[in-house]
């Protein structure tokens, strides 16, 4: 089976710029060579903490952002090279939902008008918008009554979820979704999360699942990528990334998850890391996270390959054992 | 011991309520709440947001607007706070019971440097000491809250630090005077996981150096179980539930504090294909609270005619646990 999405050696970079004269002295790698490949009806989770770059990814995916280089393929269509009618009609095969629901709907739009925009702009259900939106409201667990009202009479959970009508509006077959539930309180993120895994099996469709909680993202993922400073550390299905995981960082990141049960949290041991992350202007050489890495060695002086061992993929020359 | 003769508890919370006055009418934001903590102890405050529990918090330090009319007793260490007059509760603040704010970023002067800072806390309670005593006590806390270098870091400014050492630093200040009880309002919410678990690691160890009490104020559930001895649970301004940790965990009385554990995804989980709990309807704003129990028309045990008409009062479940719950009272044949 063709992969909806491939994502081949993805780098964004940003110029730095200093001085007076703010000319350009240097570069930093947001994204440093990401390749992944995801299947219909399957999410991966992208996880890292803040400035690994996950979110610069789900940006690229969807052409918010223009990558450096490397390349995003729709159904094997390197997205880069299409003439700008192809450009559109790809765009509809891949949409984003914010993080912020609170920011991301026009307050002066009407829910209707937040929804049915896509449908114009792509002159879709011409003179239909209206039951069509209304359809749409009604895939997320809205009433058609919610049309005519604005963003700031809707609950948090109610805008999530007019955000995921909206980039569902032109039937996409990937929705990256970056962060959808870290604004939203536990017992309304429960509803959101369960009716994204509804829609993914009623139409098929591959999540991105970009988050920094990694109970949610175990929650909601097939397969998990860990992100550290730009790069994949590691990549496998969400089962083993959970019980088994391989690369220190990950190892160091599931300890820190706090855990709803007092048991549990008493008998577990952390690993603290040392110090802070580096500066991305000044990334230690070779394996970033060696400057915090307890098994660091000479041979981290090079930057370790993303290597496959079946079906887990590790970066790190001092792997847990599988 | 008798009940004369017991030391008063570290803090005392009872009644407590906090009203706004508003164009709209009166706002009862804060409803006839009562905790203890005592000496020692880690009491974890869990809610979403809206359930009044950062209005606890700026209601014990005397810290509510001007337009919020407060009722009850908040007493520390037998002290009566509320009605206090100003000069005392700012000789208190900091040197018996400190506040460690959220967002550090906006909690530090960014125009002073983070030793300046924590010497003028220290100053603020002690007049004595001398400059070079200050900035070595100053070296002395960041040491202590793990910032590394504290002898040339004690002379950065805010925004050389990083996120976690801002926290680090802030906590480093609040906890100068050694103050008895320490309120943390979300202390780890703006930080990664990673950065959170060192924040919380230091948290532990001034609390075990210092013997202090720590009232933790979280949305996080796991923080909570990994960090406090005692839970109170709050709901639209309301105390629904107050427990020792693993009774309120594994005994859960309440069904708001069910309802929010079931629909918690798990990081061990065993069973993905479940979709997770979700409770009902949404917490009301202060102004549609409806009458009874503030949690009825959520409530899955809800018993008519009861819980929609009567505010239900506590209800003892065991020695350290108790539920403020109708329907809860009744399967415990209570009245």
């Amino acid at each position: 089976m063709m992969a909806v999405l491939e994502v081949r050696d993805l780098v964004k970079e940003y110029p730095v710029r200093s001085g007076v004269l703010r000319r350009v002295t240097g570069s930093v790698k947001a994204v440093n060579g990401v390749s992944f490949t995801l299947e219909r009806g399957r999410t991966l989770g992208l996880v890292g903490e803040t400035g690994c770059g996950k979110s610069t990814v789900g940006r690229c995916l969807v052409n918010l952002i223009t990558p450096t280089s490397g390349s995003v393929l729709l159904e094997g269509r390197d997205v880069a090279g299409l003439s700008p009618a192809d450009l559109r009609t790809a765009r509809r095969q891949i949409q984003l939902v914010f993080q912020d629901p609170y920011a991301s709907l026009d307050p002066r739009q009407t829910v209707e008008a937040i929804v049915g925009e896509p449908l114009q702009l792509h002159g879709l259900a011409r003179g239909q918008e209206r039951q069509r939106t209304a359809q749409l409201l009604d895939l997320v667990g809205l009433s058609a009554s919610l049309l005519d009202q604005y963003p700031h009479e809707l609950s948090g959970g109610q805008r999530q979820r007019v955000g995921i009508a909206r980039a569902l509006a032109l039937e996409p077959e990937v929705i990256v979704l970056d962060e959808p539930v870290s604004a939203l309180d536990v017992s309304v993120q429960a509803g959101v999360l369960n009716l994204l895994e509804e829609l993914q099996q009623h139409l098929n469709l591959a999540y991105v699942f970009i988050a920094h909680d990694l109970s949610v993202v175990r929650h909601v993922s097939h397969e998990v990528a860990v992100m550290y400073l730009g790069r994949i550390v590691e990549h496998v299905d969400a089962d083993r990334l959970y019980t088994s995981p391989r690369h220190p960082y990950t190892k160091a990141l599931l300890s820190a998850v706090p855990v709803p049960d007092p048991r549990v949290e008493r008998s577990r041991q952390r690993i603290l890391l040392e110090g802070d992350l580096p500066s991305p202007l000044d990334l230690p050489q070779g394996c970033a996270f060696r400057s915090r890495c307890w098994k660091q060695t000479d041979a981290c002086s090079t930057v370790p390959r993303l290597v496959d061992d079946a079906g887990h993929a590790v970066a790190c020359y001092h792997p847990e054992p599988a | 011991m008798t009940a004369e003769s017991m030391p008063p508890p570290m803090l005392e919370v009872t009644a407590l309520s906090v009203t706004f006055r508003s164009r709209e009418g009166d706002i009862e934001a804060l409803r006839d709440v009562s905790f203890t903590i005592a000496s020692g102890e880690s009491v974890g405050v869990v809610g979403e947001s809206g359930s009044g529990k950062s209005l606890t918090s700026a209601a014990i330090m005397g810290l509510l607007p001007a337009n919020a009319i407060v009722s009850g007793s908040v007493r520390l260490l037998g002290q009566e706070l509320l009605g206090a007059k100003e000069s005392t509760l700012r000789d208190l603040r900091g040197r018996r019971m400190a506040v460690i704010a959220q967002d550090a970023l906006t909690a530090l002067n960014p125009v002073h440097t983070v030793g300046a800072q924590i010497a003028e806390a220290i100053k603020v309670h002690d007049g004595t000491l001398s400059k070079a005593q200050l900035r070595s006590r100053a070296i002395e806390l960041l040491d202590l809250v793990g910032i590394p270098q504290p002898a040339s870091r004690v002379d950065n400014y805010p925004h050389e630090f990083s996120g976690g050492m801002r926290q680090r630093a802030l906590i480093a200040m609040c906890v100068a005077n050694e103050p008895d009880l320490v309120i943390a309002d979300e202390p780890t919410t703006a930080l990664d996981v990673t950065v959170q678990a060192q924040v919380l690691d230091v948290l532990e160890r001034i609390q075990d150096r210092t013997d202090s009490s720590l009232m933790l104020i979280t949305h996080d559930l796991g923080v909570v179980a990994g960090v406090a001895d005692r839970v109170v649970v709050m709901y639209s301004g309301s105390l629904v539930e107050d427990g020792d940790v693993d009774s309120v965990f594994y005994d859960t009385a309440h069904p708001y504090t069910r309802g929010l554990l079931a629909s918690l995804p798990r990081l061990d989980a065993r069973d993905r294909s479940e979709p997770l709990y979700r409770i009902p309807g949404f917490q009301p704003p202060p102004v549609q609270r409806p009458h009874g129990c503030p949690f009825h028309p959520r409530c899955d045990i809800a018993i008519a005619g009861v819980c929609d008409v009567e505010t239900p009062t506590v209800h003892v479940i065991g020695p350290s646990h108790q539920a403020t719950c109708h329907a809860i009272a009744r399967q415990d044949g209570g009245s």
